[in-house]
């Protein structure tokens, strides 16, 4: 082992040059050896500015950014190896070639972000939790949301598609509003996103989720929801020049397959459902097997159709990112780019996503620094018809009868309506026809940034201006052909296109103060905000073409164009707002915020609110009666109270604003307007109390880390589309009335179970236990049924009723099937109506049938460390909530329309009639009965092995000759295994079905099909310069 | 230091927090020009507001509202009713619980309506900017309008909030159930006023630009006094007089109102079918639809779902995707025509239950079905573009006829040149007209179900009358008692039947309007 040859390319010359130079003062006469060694995290990620010790010496170096360091020793001493927020190791200097250093999750001295600026941890009062990059990117994805799931207590988000795209909804702390948007406030450097979905994974440095009042009242207005605060990479952290490259590829494929009737049992059930037509009246029918395409001449079918397997395919996926990082003497730069090109399992659904990001900060001079960031972000998805109820892809490829191929031997597509004797069938297409010909595409573009100029006042006060905007263009593209039957094929082709662009903006300036007198730290921060978004949208559509070539590219070559339309809409916000954290002896902590906030959205009166918070905290592991007990070595406990916000509304509720549009009179469009509805200039903020009391307890020499908290939260004035009589003419006025409640429980344990040197192994677990529960509604408590709403579910699915929990689910109990004991002693019968026998046996009233929210949530995350071989498992579990199967409807409770699902194999017959199971009817004649009930409702509960993760780091001896400072590889599985209630029937039972961005999240897991999630095998590599 | 912060929390922000819409209009400044009124007036025709909506159809398997009350009334079947609330009302089956939703939707989009009449109404009266008479027929329109949401609401659901004034502010929104006579007193006052000062044209609706005519205002009228001269009001022969009165108002005038004749080689019942003949002299009011812009889909009806999509050995292919038999004629229905002498029964008239075409090679095919309505049969749409024009037909002429002719007879007087015109151009050898006046009455009631079938007429005639068709074998009808009558499917009416439940979500919004109507 000799000196690392440093190649003197991308800027390291001067780095070595320098490091070489260092050492030749401190050691100049010693007879030495020169050691070098890369260390890293505990995921194989390069650590830099590790502090490399020789044990009983004072001297020493730290890791460059690559993680490698190199020191200058006599023989072979223990070297130290110390790094905030890890825990020391010292190893004889002949094994320190790889190391690795184990986090301390809390760590006394680390710092993490908060509201406009950072903390340090001890002096936290609220409840933050801190997720490193290591920790988002421990698997390989596309979305910075799915890399978060399961790393923090409190924070549900549910991946309710396998899309790739697919929306993931966020709650922490539970349910809080009912009409406004319960998503949390994403802020990325500094700067409100919309929408984080597409943010690069990559460009992520941490992630400080703010969870109680203490900590995000500071954004009160917007806080109420929780907030999430994205900090991204920047420029190196020392100066040189460190360039990165990770790339992996990854194949994926449905876990499983719905059961679904094959041919020749759907041809049993079917004639089954015929030869019961004398029940009901209906004219008797027989099964016509005679059309020579789909049947042999015995009447045996000669296709069966895996319709499933026709609508997907293996996704290969493929992701690559290099960044550049450099520092000079007073700036530094960061250049990151990244490639994404994501298949999902669904033929042609795929999404593409170029990544630009550049930042740059400076020391202008003594008195002021300079920073800027942009992103830019361009992304293209081609999607699977996200609607729900008709009849797409999702849905026909359970529904199509397998009977029918894919296409015939001619080479011509089948539909369900290719054979006169099936033309009773409900009229669905083939789905891999429609999954490759129609087009549903969205374009995404988003220009992202900040700059600031930081002013140092005075040592200690400081005052920042920033300018952010986050500006984008969202166009979405749809093209269904003219022989596309049930979609587009009445309208010869349907064309269409809708485009979204908004600006927002924000400035925002602040002084902060932070000062040390003694034993007293002061950290106090005043500062105002000006924040104003302007969403404008525009859409046209045609219909009635030619031919399919124009696509969505000519709209103008449709005959019959539909009303063009276009929306312009804005609201603002103005705030000011103050915090003051005072610490005593690292002690005794306090931390008051003040926030005021003015929202367009409200009524003239009632534009600004006021969002107040306390928060204290004690580290008792400070005190001397706690130096007795050495196996605590940290504890602290802290306590916070306050108020947040939500204005999350749409603009121009509190006035009263007609509305227009057109009328068809006398052949033509006539201009027509009429009311929206009733002004309310008495509304105001929705606001959360919410009390929390938390501790952080570490033992053991920090080798088990325990956080735990306890919240209460009280949502009162809610912004409450308070039903009002329709005699009005109007369903509702948006007012605030009623209040809601979320208890629980966020604990976090980290345990480092076994370090060795060799061997480690780290264990993390994370739950949240919350309860919600509608405290009140309107004026006399009325039941609010929010939907979804659905043509056989016309009252929706769900009710806000006071004392139960928001998002519970509402319907009949199935007591099973009538019985023909039950019809002749005519117990089958209302006063006026007789059931048959075989027919769904219900409850007369409706009862809550389950909710939709879990009860308990959370991950159990493993990684071991054997030498360089590093190794993850990581489970994500929930209990508690329920899911409402709604494709029962048709794939259960009625047969003779589509496939249904094997289920049906055990329906009621006279000689079997004790089953929840329907008797089998031939609906096109005989009808069917269903309603929502809790047959079709099922346990949600589940655990996913979510990340399984094997990576084997090179040795930087082994490189050195490659100019490689680094290099890993990694294979791992994703949604390798899935354990889940029997009764549920679906692919995944965390899913949505009823879903726009900004819904109220009554539609989580109530499903009508979706989009399977994929289980994914990826092989990567992550490597730098 | 101090400065710098207080220049900070200094700058004024009213005007950044105001609120300026652009793509809404405030109201404040709306309801100030002719055009204006005349676009808040279009609205009222819209089909997801007022009598246009009970018209128009919502979920394809589910049918139009006028529809469920056929099915209510036995009539017609549903045969496939997705729906719960549709097999309810066919089974006399239905409760405040179970159809909280679905009643709730038709009375919210009657009250809409009302709402939009109200502001139009209120504001037009207010403006010190319009001139008053050349807005007097977009008032009369809205009052119409206003007068249709009450007649339909006040026949279903009994007495009902009586709102006359737009709502600006969130006071008085509970407000009580009125009385019937003040209902009825309303919609008289309101279709008097557009009647008489309404400045409207008297021409058929399709000749006045396919909007409201002064005749529209005078069939609806006569009908109103019909029904208050019936049950529940029971007014008698005052109403009567003034029905007849009415009636023949809109028979003499000389705006081009006529019954559709036998010329052309085409007979008045395929023109009522034919979208040709859409804006004909006969329509009195109708919901409009256009292939291009709002597509009927009425035609839908027409076929069974049995149907081949591909037509054997033609060309022919079913355009929609989709046929199926929401609206299908019950045994009784059927039996009341003389299907040899009724020319309306006749095959491809009002009914048809097979479909003929030219195979290939030239030989004649049929495929035979069910009987299914004809009414709205159109091939065009059917096998060629999926997207009909077919207009859904309200109130027509035949219907002011038969009218006069109730009326005449409930007062004693002779029907007969009221019935003939009906009866001439109905049957190959018109019946003779009864002397007795209950002869003569069930006539005419049977008349009502047999010429205005498919048009939603049945079970108002039936709650007006409280009468229940019966058909003998020679398709004679006589009428007995609807309470305690048999809807043909095994149930039988009960008083609480004569009434639909109040929306339970209403009533919860809305305390005020308890007690729910009787038995439910």
């Amino acid at each position: 082992m000799g000196n690392a040859r440093l190649h003197p390319s991308m800027g390291r010359k001067v780095l070595s040059v320098l490091l070489l130079f260092l050492f030749s003062i401190g050691f100049a006469n010693a007879q030495t050896h020169t050691r070098t060694g890369h260390v890293t995290d505990e995921n194989g990620k390069p650590l830099a500015g590790v502090s490399v010790t020789i044990k009983g010496q004072k001297n020493g170096t730290t890791t460059d950014d690559q993680g490698n360091y190199q020191i200058t020793a006599e023989g072979s001493p223990k070297l130290v190896f110390s790094f905030i927020g890890y825990a020391t190791q010292e190893l004889g200097a002949d094994q320190a070639g790889m190391v690795a250093l184990t986090p301390n999750r809390v760590n006394i001295d680390s710092v993490v972000v908060v509201g406009y600026g950072t903390a340090r941890k001890v002096d936290v009062t609220g409840a933050v939790t801190s997720v490193k990059a290591s920790e988002i990117l421990a698997q390989p994805i596309t979305n910075a949301l799915e890399g978060l799931q399961g790393r923090v207590a409190g924070v549900d988000i549910a991946l309710n598609s396998g899309a790739p795209g697919g929306l993931a909804s966020v709650i922490i702390r539970g349910i809080g509003s009912i009409n406004s948007s319960t998503d949390p406030l994403y802020v990325v450097d500094g700067v409100a996103m919309t929408n984080i979905q597409y943010l690069n994974p990559y460009d992520i440095q941490n992630v400080e989720v703010l969870k109680d009042a203490s900590s995000t009242s500071i954004y009160g207005a917007r806080g109420s929801n929780g907030v999430i605060l994205i900090t991204t990479k920047r420029g190196a952290s020392q100066r040189g020049t460190v360039v990165s490259y990770d790339a992996s590829i990854s194949e994926g494929n449905l876990q499983h397959e719905m059961k679904v009737l094959n041919s020749k049992q759907w041809l049993q059930v079917l004639a089954g459902g015929m030869a019961n037509n004398s029940i009901w009246g209906a004219a008797p029918r027989t099964l016509d097997l005679s059309d020579t395409r789909l049947f042999n001449a015995d009447g045996s079918p000669k296709y069966n159709t895996d319709w499933q397997k026709a609508s997907t395919r293996t996704a290969v996926s493929n992701n690559h990112e290099l960044s550049i990082q450099t520092r000079g003497e007073n700036s530094s730069t960061g250049v990151f780019m990244n490639y994404s090109y994501n298949q999902g399992i669904m033929l042609n659904s795929d999404i593409r996503r170029y990544n630009v990001r550049f930042t740059h900060d400076a020391k202008l001079a003594n008195w002021v620094d300079f920073g800027a960031n942009v992103l830019v972000n361009y992304s293209k998805e081609n999607e699977v018809d996200p609607t729900t109820g008709g009849n797409t892809p999702t849905r026909t490829m359970i529904e199509m009868p397998n009977i029918f191929p894919v296409k015939f031997p001619d080479g011509s597509w089948a539909n369900n309506q290719v054979a006169s004797t099936f033309s009773f069938l409900d009229a669905a297409e083939n789905p891999q026809k429609v999954l490759l010909q129609q087009t549903n595409l969205n374009t995404r573009t988003q220009v992202f940034g900040n700059a600031f100029f930081n002013f140092h006042i005075l040592p200690g006060l400081d005052f920042k201006t920033q300018f952010g905007t986050d500006i984008q263009n969202n166009q979405k593209d749809y093209y269904s052909p003219s022989d596309l039957i049930n979609i587009s094929a009445n309208q010869k082709g349907v064309a269409q296109i809708n485009s979204e662009q908004y600006s927002y903006w924000q400035q925002e300036n602040y002084l902060t103060y932070k000062k040390t007198f003694g034993q007293h730290h002061i950290n106090a921060l005043l500062g105002a905000s000006w924040q104003e978004r302007i969403d404008e949208t525009l859409g046209g559509s045609t219909q009635y073409f030619s031919d399919d070539y124009y696509r969505q590219y000519n709209l103008g070559a449709g005959s019959q164009p539909n009303s063009p339309a276009s929306s312009y809409d804005r609201w603002s916000i103005n705030s000011y707002f103050a915090r003051v954290g005072y610490n005593y002896a690292d002690k005794y902590l306090l931390t008051l915020t003040e926030r005021i906030d003015g929202s367009s959205r409200f009524g003239a009166d009632n534009k600004y609110g006021y969002f107040p918070s306390v928060g204290v905290g004690w580290v008792l592991s400070k005190e001397d009666f706690m130096s007795a007990i050495p196996a605590i070595n940290y504890l602290k406990v802290r306590a916070s109270y306050g108020m947040t916000g939500n204005t999350e509304i749409g603009s121009y509720n509190s006035l009263s604003t007609i509305g227009s549009g057109t009328t068809l009179i006398n052949g033509n469009r006539a201009g027509s307007s009429s009311i929206n509805g009733l002004p309310n200039p008495d509304l105001k903020w929705e606001k959360t109390a919410q009390t929390d009391v938390g501790f952080e307890l570490q033992l053991f020499n920090s080798r088990i880390a325990l956080e735990g908290d306890y919240y209460y939260k009280k949502t009162s004035d809610l912004l409450l589309n308070k039903p009002i009589p329709n005699s009005t003419g109007f369903s509702g006025v948006l007012s605030n009335i009623g209040s809601m409640s979320n208890r629980g429980v966020d604990v976090m344990l980290t345990t480092r179970n076994i370090e060795g040197r060799n061997f480690s192994w780290t264990t993390s677990f994370t739950a949240n236990f919350n309860k919600n529960k509608v405290l009140a509604l309107g004026n006399n408590n009325e039941d609010i049924f929010p939907g979804p709403y659905w043509g056989p579910v016309s009252d929706g699915f769900t009710i806000l009723r006071v004392g139960a929990p928001a998002g519970s689910f509402w319907g009949y109990h199935r007591l099973g099937t009538y019985s023909t004991e039950d019809v002749a002693k005519g117990l089958a019968a209302d006063p006026n109506f007789a059931y048959k026998a075989g027919e769904e046996k219900e409850s007369a009233d409706k009862y809550i049938l389950g909710h939709n929210s879990p009860n308990w949530n959370g991950s159990f995350v493993n990684t071991f460390r054997y030498k360089a071989w590093d190794f993850m498992v990581d489970l994500q579990y929930s209990q508690g909530a329920s899911i409402a199967q709604a494709f029962l409807f048709s794939s259960e409770d009625r047969t003779g329309y589509s496939n249904s699902l094997t289920t049906v194999l055990n329906a009621w017959t006279p000689t079997h009639q004790n089953t929840p199971i329907q008797q089998l009817r031939f609906a096109p004649d005989a009808g069917q009965s269903a309603s929502f009930d809790d047959h079709w409702v099922a346990n949600g509960s589940f655990i996913r092995g979510r990340n399984v993760v094997l990576g084997y780091n090179m040795s930087p001896g082994a490189l050195s000759h490659l100019h490689i400072k680094r290099l890993r590889f990694y294979i791992s599985g994703q949604n390798l295994f899935l354990i889940m209630s029997s009764a549920y029937k679906g692919y995944d039972p965390q899913s949505v079905s009823w879903n726009t961005p900004n819904a109220p999240p009554f539609g989580q897991n109530i499903e009508f099909y979706q989009y399977p999630k994929a289980r994914t095998f990826t092989a990567g590599v992550n490597m730098s310069f | 230091m101090a400065l710098l912060a207080g220049v900070v929390m200094i700058s004024s922000c009213h005007k950044f927090l105001e609120e300026h819409p652009k793509s809404q209009q405030p109201v404040d400044a709306y309801y100030s020009t002719i055009d204006q009124v005349q676009s808040a007036v279009n609205y009222l025709y819209n089909v997801g507001t007022g009598p246009n909506s009970f018209y128009n159809i919502g979920n394809l398997y589910d049918g139009t509202y006028a529809m469920t009350l056929d099915d209510l009334s036995g009539m017609a079947n549903n045969v496939v009713a997705q729906n719960p609330s549709v097999r309810y009302y066919a089974s006399l089956t239905q409760t405040g619980d179970n159809q909280a939703n679905y009643v709730g939707s038709i009375w919210s989009a009657f009250y809409s309506n009302i709402a939009s009449a109200n502001t139009i109404i209120a504001k037009v009266g207010q403006s010190k900017t319009i001139n008053q008479t050349d807005a007097a027929p977009l008032v009369a329109t809205a009052r119409f309008f206003r007068a249709m949401d009450y007649y339909y609401l006040v026949r279903m659901f009994g007495g009902v909030p009586l709102i006359l004034q737009p709502y600006e502010n969130l006071d008085n929104l509970y407000a009580p159930r009125a009385s019937l006579d003040s209902i009825y007193t309303a919609i008289v006052t309101d279709l008097q006023w557009a009647y008489t000062n309404g400045n409207l044209a008297d021409k058929p609706m399709g000749a006045n630009g396919n909007q409201v005519s002064k005749g529209t205002v005078g069939g609806v009228l006569s009908e109103v006094y019909l029904t208050m001269a019936g049950n529940p009001l029971g007014k008698g022969a005052a109403d009567y007089t003034l029905a007849l009165q009415q009636a023949q108002a809109v028979l003499n005038s000389s705006g081009g109102y006529a019954l559709f004749d036998n010329s052309a080689g085409t007979t008045p019942f395929d023109k009522l079918r034919l979208t040709a003949f859409d804006q004909g002299s006969e329509y009195l009011y109708f919901v409009e639809y256009n292939s291009a812009i709002q597509q009927s889909a009425y035609p839908e009806y027409t076929l069974p779902n049995t149907f081949p999509q591909t037509v054997p050995n033609s060309n022919l292919h079913v355009a929609y995707t989709l046929v199926t038999q929401v609206w299908t004629p019950s045994p009784t229905l059927l039996n009341m025509y003389d299907s040899a002498n009724d020319i309306r029964r006749h095959e491809k008239q009002f009914y048809s239950s097979s479909f003929n075409y030219t195979a290939t090679g030239g030989a004649p095919a049929s495929i035979s079905y069910p009987t299914m309505p004809y009414r709205w049969f159109d091939s065009t749409a059917l096998f060629s573009t999926a997207a009909s024009s077919k207009y859904a037909s309200i109130y027509r002429l035949a219907d002011v006829y038969l009218i006069a002719a109730e009326a005449a007879n409930e007062l004693g007087q002779d029907p007969t040149q009221y019935l003939e015109p009906i009866l001439k151009r109905a049957y190959v050898v018109p019946p003779v007209i009864p002397a007795g006046q209950s002869d003569r009455r069930n006539l005419i009631l049977g008349e009502r179900f047999r010429e205005l079938a498919m048009e939603g007429h049945f079970w108002f005639d039936m709650l007006r009358t409280r009468l229940y068709p019966d058909v003998d074998a020679a398709h004679h009808v006589t009428f007995s008692a609807l309470v305690g009558h048999s809807n043909g499917r095994g149930q039988q009416y009960t008083e609480t039947d004569l009434l639909l439940p109040l929306p339970t979500s209403e009533m919860q919004r809305n305390p005020n309007l308890k007690p729910q109507n009787p038995g439910y």
